[in-house]
């Protein structure tokens, strides 16, 4: 128990240093959206969308803090108070002016269909019947395909990134997307040799507003303000052309940045990034392993209670977890657990605000699901210790302290112990669900370095060569464990 | 629940494609792990040892993982694009369908082999006694029999597999999953959007259980009775 005691002080720091303390400006951005925003091999994020975040916070003296997102969970995330700002691309539209309010855009330029050369003669609705056309999802180019080529396939992607590797292989016919990324970051590489834009240039203002705007919660006017008078700043003073060189000249005369970057070193130089992830991943396992086992402990004591009120709340508890996925758990919590603390907190005090990332999510989803396997390994392994010994144990006048100490946690832990590996080995590949709600876990950081260099084979070998090795450890320790419990006459 | 009425018949699509997806899968998966689990148990080391280490690895990483190497790793390769395979590996749903029965393939192969391992020796013994050739010993007497002895662990192993199916959202296709995610994008509604799949995957998971349930009494109950 003392193992557990352990865990569960070493999550509770891992919760700790997943909350923020003083708060600076957090502005959600994507980091899969090239060249406006993308992730480097060392972990940097760089881009269009970043240097005009980092110009407009200089501008207006705020410390700031740039907070990767997946796109579709952006406004979610704004609205749940996790960010403050979201500058990446977000075109100002009526229907997203329901959510959240804009400041006023920061740039604009055309949607374009992207397709193999001359795979498209005809961009028309009818002309892109029965084609596949790949959008990311929840964006303006998603609801304007939706709504606009009713006869084609609409395949909607969470990074515009994993739409052009579709492209690519051809899996779908067309990309809908915005005119400089499809330049920037596919038709400038060497994939995209063989495409092209195809048909109109599409600026339908009811789709794509008036352009990109940086979003900001309804009714935050302050900092809308402040937002303006910060654009207008940059625009006057020459900041912005700067960087509209950096980017868009540049990108148009020249290849773009990304394609030429040395890649070399291991693993293309995403070795230390593939690395840092790993060790996100295995903490993130340890923390949840903490977790679930506290709440394995207490469910297992609730299951074997005397209380009928204790064992019904244990058995829903094991009951609903473990008829739900990992995965539809795990997008309630990190979506709907902030809505729900926000709504708590309102009523107590209104200045009051935790967050919700996703590694916090991740270990409290993981713990939670994994408490209920838990919960029903340990039940198993006290109901594995004949009823005889307990008896006896009475008999000999034993306190239950002792006879939990030297008959039943001994034994316990030898019958538990094969069942928690299985549990342990199932926990730890689940973490790498969690890089779906944007953890920058190992799963995470390869999916980056796939879209940035277009080897998605190795990258992903990578991952599973990495988990292999955990598994084995894991496998290894618990047969060392197994040793020692036997040398002690336990096994 | 009733801003999600409108979303109705895209949830109904969804739980239908997941239901797809978990029975191809669990079909296909199961239909290899039978020979797969005799040759684990092979007196032949190199028969043995490949099984050996196909499930050692498959079981050692996460089936997202395996999904996202068969989707998007596959592609990368012009060799691969250019195959008579392409066809099919070039749509998401095959890709999902192949790493969801390779993964249950796994799995079920160790359920099988260690039942079959398992067995009291006195019913193959009892086989050969027959007379019975090692072939029809194995296909009349302990397949049977290793059959009715997994159901229990293949029954977890099942409702497992539909919550692996989950991550078919992930590669584009609108399951249950994805359906929900598409509704919270649209809503911004996490909790109805969210709890309509919990929902959809508890009853599936619920019928299933029954299924298995009924299976159990029906072909696990009689064996007890003369263990």
């Amino acid at each position: 128990m003392r193992l557990a005691q352990g865990l569960l002080m070493s999550s509770l720091l891992c919760a700790g240093a997943g909350a923020t303390g003083t708060m600076p400006l957090r502005i959600g951005v994507e980091g899969a959206y090239p060249p406006f925003s993308q992730v480097g091999p060392d972990g940097e994020l760089s881009g269009f969308d970043i240097d005009i975040a980092r110009a407009l916070c200089a501008q207006m003296q705020t410390p700031c803090e740039l907070v990767q997102q997946n796109f579709d969970g952006m406004i979610p995330a704004l609205n749940a108070s996790k960010i403050d700002a979201v500058i990446a691309s977000l075109s100002i539209t009526a229907e997203r002016k329901q959510s959240v309010d804009f400041s006023d855009k920061y740039y604009k330029t055309p949607g374009r269909l992207v397709a193999r050369r001359g795979s498209l003669p005809d961009a028309s609705v009818a002309g892109l019947a029965d084609r596949r056309i790949g959008v990311q999802r929840a964006s303006s180019y998603d609801r304007f395909a939706t709504d606009s080529f009713v006869r084609s396939e609409i395949v909607r992607y969470t990074k515009q990134d994993d739409a052009f590797l579709d492209l690519a292989s051809g899996r779908i016919d067309a990309v809908l997307c915005d005119s400089v990324a499809a330049h920037v970051g596919f038709l400038s590489h060497a994939d995209g040799a063989d495409f092209a834009f195809a048909g109109p240039l599409f600026v339908q203002p009811e789709y794509f507003g008036e352009g990109a705007g940086i979003a900001v919660r309804k009714g935050d006017t302050v900092l809308r303000d402040k937002l303006n008078a910060a654009i207008a700043a940059i625009r006057t003073d020459g900041t912005y052309t700067t960087i509209q060189s950096r980017y868009v000249d540049f990108n148009l005369y020249e290849d773009a940045p990304a394609a030429h970057r040395e890649q070399s070193g291991l693993l293309l130089g995403y070795g230390n990034s593939l690395l840092r992830g790993a060790a996100l991943t295995l903490v993130l396992a340890l923390c949840s392993l903490g977790l679930a086992l506290s709440l394995g402990v207490a469910g297992c004591a609730a299951k074997l209670s005397r209380w009928r009120m204790a064992r019904t709340l244990a058995t829903v508890y094991t009951t609903v977890i473990r008829a739900v996925p990992d995965l539809v758990l795990m997008l309630l919590v990190f979506f709907g657990g902030q809505v729900m603390i926000d709504r708590l907190l309102a009523q107590v005090r209104h200045d009051a605000q935790v967050d919700i990332d996703p590694f916090v999510a991740g270990v409290a989803t993981l713990g939670f699901i994994y408490g209920a396997y838990f919960t029903e390994s340990l039940r198993g392994a006290y109901l594995a210790i004949p009823t005889g010994q307990i008896e006896a144990a009475v008999a000999f006048g034993m306190k239950r302290s002792t006879l939990w100490h030297r008959v039943l946690a001994p034994q316990m832990l030898r019958h538990a112990l094969s069942p928690l590996l299985n549990n342990w080995l199932v926990l730890i590949k689940s973490t790498a669900i969690v890089s779906v709600i944007g953890l920058t876990d190992l799963t995470q950081r390869a999916g980056l370095a796939a879209g940035a260099t277009h080897q998605p084979f190795l990258f992903y070998a990578v991952v599973g060569l990495v988990y292999l090795g955990f598994c084995a450890a894991s496998e290894g320790i618990a047969a060392v464990i197994q040793r020692t419990l036997t040398a002690r006459g336990l096994g | 629940m009733g801003i999600l009425s409108d979303y109705l018949p895209l949830y109904a699509r969804g739980a239908a494609i997941t239901l797809c997806l978990l029975v191809s899968a669990l079909a296909l998966g199961l239909s290899a792990a039978v020979p797969l689990a005799v040759l684990r148990n092979s007196a032949y080391p190199w028969l043995r040892w490949p099984v050996r280490t196909f499930t050692y690895v498959v079981r050692g990483t996460p089936l997202l993982v395996q999904l996202f190497l068969l989707y998007y790793g596959l592609a990368q390769f012009p060799t691969v694009r250019a195959s008579a395979l392409w066809p099919l590996l070039s749509s998401a749903w095959f890709c999902a369908i192949a790493a969801f029965a390779v993964n249950t393939c796994a799995y079920t192969t160790e359920i099988l082999a260690s039942t079959l391992r398992a067995l009291p020796p006195a019913e193959a013994e009892a086989g050969v006694a027959f007379g019975l050739t090692p072939w029809q010993n194995l296909r009349r007497i302990l397949l049977p029999s290793a059959f009715r002895r997994a159901l229990p662990a293949y029954s977890n192993e099942a409702v497992m597999m539909l919550h692996g199916t989950s991550l078919a959202s992930v590669v584009t296709i609108v399951d249950l999953t994805g359906a929900a995610r598409e509704v919270n994008s649209r809503l911004y509604l996490p909790f109805p959007a969210f709890i309509g799949a919990a929902l959809g995957y508890a009853a599936i998971t619920f019928a299933l259980v029954a299924l298995f349930h009924a299976a159990e009494r029906h072909w696990v109950a009689p064996l007890r009775r003369t263990d």
